[in-house]
């Protein structure tokens, strides 16, 4: 018995610690699992507090759960599909999310008609009924399936990509379309790897589409700027979204005539990158790309500045650099080498003023301004409201047929619009390259009416 | 026959409940959670032969679960072969794996041993998440066999869902999870009360003592070990069939090898129905709790199932059936005690 008992404490603690792994995430997990390890990303961890004082305000647990038993009677059904366990990420995709519900629903001051109108299809509500699916995607596949059989007529999400191919996976087999906001993993929308996708559209830009700007911004730092950047290396998280951003940075650096130094992956679960930066800075990389999500990306800006390596940029396909939380942690190593793709900034609330209006209905709910994946999940919810109404029906079928065939109004993004190809990927480039500039997501690229400052060469 | 029914009355309750529930309720929610339930459940049962039965702690039945998975998966994307030879094919090279590694790992006992289990699970994971012709960590996606082969489509044997394992047809593949957990459940209990059983049990007991009585422990826990890992091979293949995506990250980590213990320790270990009655309540409970809290994400299930798991384990090492067990003993000493004072 003293030996069953011994045998039983050893699982018990084991099995603890594997369920608060879970908690975490499995599918991809560095959004979720990364920044408690890392004082730099201490914000992150803090801002949460702030933004519960205000959703609490307004929908308490209790209430959210009879949301999320029931989708309302008039209102049009629209599911979402977020990690809402484990990080603060989903609470913030969450909140975009209800203000693009309060855009859709009340009327509002703008010079765009589905705010100023109150409601879709001549008055009708929109209800968001949210399900969490922890960052795995087993859950996700019953979340999804849940709020499916509850009816709702467009489904969107899910953040982490593998978690939105099983809400998409779901989705397609009741014929519902989904609007998927941030996954950026090329796969999703290559046509080959998923079935899904007669039903499937992503805002987002994905890893194709940034490595084409990101190079075009490289070449103007060596030509107007006389960067001379030749050689460039990249450092990848060993899942979906890092091996095609490795696909593809390898693809356009030779194009672009860049010589590839390194391409170095390392696993999600690692705690230390240290051997990893090494490996770049020994590559003599003049630039460097890194496909990493928050926790990561802190823990090589951090090993960079031990190795007192400084590239001449470091860009960053979407995931970390997106986080609000990275640019205080680049602005507090002194770096203002780390640019990326953004789908819009803070910093164009002058020259957006739909965009201003959102990123303050944002901030007063979560104390921050709003960053590019919360932006795109705000996005989901407009365009399928957009979707529902130019179907002028709530029959899933036409809802799709709306979302394949048309383009949208987007006046919260540079774009303007949003429209996607046959495979669902949204082919009007919907980022631009920002710098991180004392802290700030500075437009540098394109140049044109929406840049907002030079870019800074290191 | 009726000593048969007596003695497995709870499996037959259960058995008509797995029938009737979904036919009752037939939310594609309650289904998923059902099928998640069975595939557990049938690794918890294989599991369970080598911990619950011999005593041999494995702390990496997610790489026999990820080996099912993987196998059949290639087989029917790359190969075009359906999932049920993939199945076999997989439990074979699980079982061969198992023997191959364990034939020299048995020599470690205790808490050294059920490192060693989970460190291969751990190279496996790492294996596949660098291997290019398995997706690296891009993964693979299951392609339905009735896309994949056109011509399958049209045949009367497509017709029959079970047979191509389509998920889309949830029911089929609900009942067809479900046979096949039955076919692995008479096994254990069949292996349970055979002579074999009665090894292993006496090897859990007490190596020395085993082998006094001319019992080989190696062989012995080598035959178990290779079972188990046949039938985790098992459900490995459901799980890919029934996610329709696998990648190493969801099949071959720790935390997927520790809901194979998790269901096995709450339902009782070393009891053939422990798999299946700790299965239910984990996922009925995360299910119930997910739903009560929405989308609050407090965590609330994964805070009431760890403080069951301390409880029950506190209270009860042998699990819910140990729990089942005291009462039914109580019942029964209350009743000849009644009795005897007539």
């Amino acid at each position: 018995m003293k030996k069953t008992r011994r045998l039983l404490a050893l699982v018990l603690a084991l099995a603890m610690t594997a369920m608060m792994t879970a908690c975490g995430g499995s599918s991809a997990p560095a959004e979720t699992e990364a920044p408690a390890e890392t004082e730099a990303a201490a914000p992150e961890t803090e801002a949460p507090a702030e933004e519960a004082e205000a959703p609490a305000e307004t929908e308490a647990p209790a209430e959210e759960a009879e949301a999320a038993e029931e989708v309302s009677g008039d209102a049009i059904p629209i599911g979402a599909v977020l990690p809402l366990t484990g990080s603060s990420t989903g609470e913030f995709l969450k909140a975009a999310m209800e203000v693009a519900e309060d855009i859709v629903n009340n009327s509002h001051d703008l010079d765009w008609d589905l705010a100023k109108n109150e409601g879709i299809l001549g008055g009708q509500k929109i209800k968001v009924t949210f399900a969490d699916h922890q960052a795995s995607a087993d859950i996700a596949t019953t979340e999804a399936a849940n709020l499916l059989d509850q009816g709702v007529v467009a489904i969107t999400g899910a953040y982490n990509s593998g978690c939105s191919a099983s809400v998409a996976t779901q989705a397609l087999e009741y014929g519902v379309p989904m609007v998927c906001g941030s996954s950026s993993s090329a796969s999703l929308t290559d046509g080959t790897t998923y079935t899904f996708g007669p039903i499937f559209n992503r805002v987002a830009a994905n890893d194709e589409q940034e490595s084409i700007e990101f190079f075009e911004y490289l070449k103007l730092l060596n030509e107007k700027y006389d960067a001379g950047i030749k050689k460039v290396s990249i450092a990848w998280i060993n899942n979906s979204y890092g091996i095609h951003a490795d696909e593809m940075f390898r693809k356009y650096a030779e194009e672009n005539g860049f010589e590839v130094a390194a391409s170095v992956s390392y696993e999600a679960t690692a705690t230390s990158f240290d051997t990893e930066a090494a490996q770049i800075k020994d590559s003599g990389a003049d630039a460097v790309f890194q496909a990493s999500y928050i926790g990561d990306l802190t823990l090589f800006a951090q090993a960079y500045s031990s190795l007192e390596f400084h590239p001449k940029a470091i860009v960053c396909y979407c995931g970390g650099f997106q986080d609000a939380s990275f640019a205080q942690v680049a602005m507090d190593l002194g770096v203002n080498a780390y640019a990326g793709g953004q789908a819009c900034t803070a910093q164009l609330s002058d020259k957006l003023p739909v965009f201003a209006y959102v990123n303050e209905l944002y901030k007063a709910k979560t104390g921050q301004d709003i960053d590019g994946p919360a932006l795109e999940e705000f996005a989901s919810v407009i365009i399928a409201a957009q979707a529902i109404d130019a179907a002028g029906s709530t029959d899933p079928e036409a809802i799709n047929a709306a979302l394949k065939a048309g383009e949208f109004e987007a006046p919260y993004l540079i774009t303007q619009k949003v429209h996607f190809d046959e495979n669902g990927q949204n082919d009007i480039m919907p980022a631009v390259v920002t710098q991180l500039i004392d802290g700030k997501y500075e437009v540098v690229y394109p140049v044109d009416e929406y840049t907002t400052s030079e870019p800074v060469v290191e | 026959m009726v000593n048969i029914m007596k003695k497995y009355s709870l499996a037959f309750v259960m058995l008509a409940a797995f029938i009737i529930i979904p036919l009752a309720v037939r939310t594609t929610d309650v289904h998923n959670v059902i099928i998640y339930i069975l595939i557990y459940a049938m690794v918890g049962e294989a599991w369970n032969l080598i911990t619950g039965f011999t005593g041999q702690t494995s702390f990496g039945h997610a790489a026999y679960f990820g080996i099912g998975a993987y196998t059949s998966t290639v087989m029917l994307e790359y190969f075009h072969i359906t999932p049920w030879i993939g199945m076999l094919a997989g439990g074979l090279i699980s079982a061969a794996l198992a023997f191959i590694i364990n034939f020299k790992m048995f020599k470690l006992k205790g808490h050294y041993f059920a490192i060693a289990t989970l460190c291969v699970a751990e190279i496996l994971k790492t294996i596949f998440s660098k291997w290019t012709w398995v997706g690296a960590g891009d993964g693979i996606a299951l392609t339905p066999i009735t896309a994949l082969i056109p011509d399958v489509g049209k045949s009367a044997v497509a017709k029959l869902a079970w047979l191509s394992l389509d998920v889309r047809n949830r029911l089929p593949f609900l009942y067809t999870t479900l046979a096949v957990f039955c076919v692995i459940f008479i096994i254990c209990a069949a292996l349970e009360n055979s002579r074999i059983g009665f090894y292993w049990k006496a090897i859990r007991e007490s190596h020395e003592v085993a082998e006094s009585i001319g019992i080989n422990p190696r062989n012995y826990k080598l035959l178990a070990m290779c079972l188990s890992a046949f039938f985790a091979s098992v459900g490995g293949t459901f799980f890919a069939q029934f996610f329709k995506y696998i990648d190493a990250i969801t099949v071959f980590p720790l935390s997927v090898s520790m809901i194979f213990v998790l269901v096995t320790v709450l339902g009782g270990l070393g009891n053939v129905y422990g798999p299946i009655i700790g299965s239910v309540i984990y996922y009925s409970l995360d299910l119930l709790m997910r739903r009560l809290t929405g989308s609050s994400g407090t965590g609330l299930d994964q805070i009431v199932f760890g403080a069951l798991i301390v409880l029950v384990t506190c209270t009860e090492p042998r699990g819910i059936m140990g729990i089942v067990d005291r009462i039914r003993l109580k019942l029964a000493a209350g009743k000849r005690g009644g009795e005897s004072h007539e």
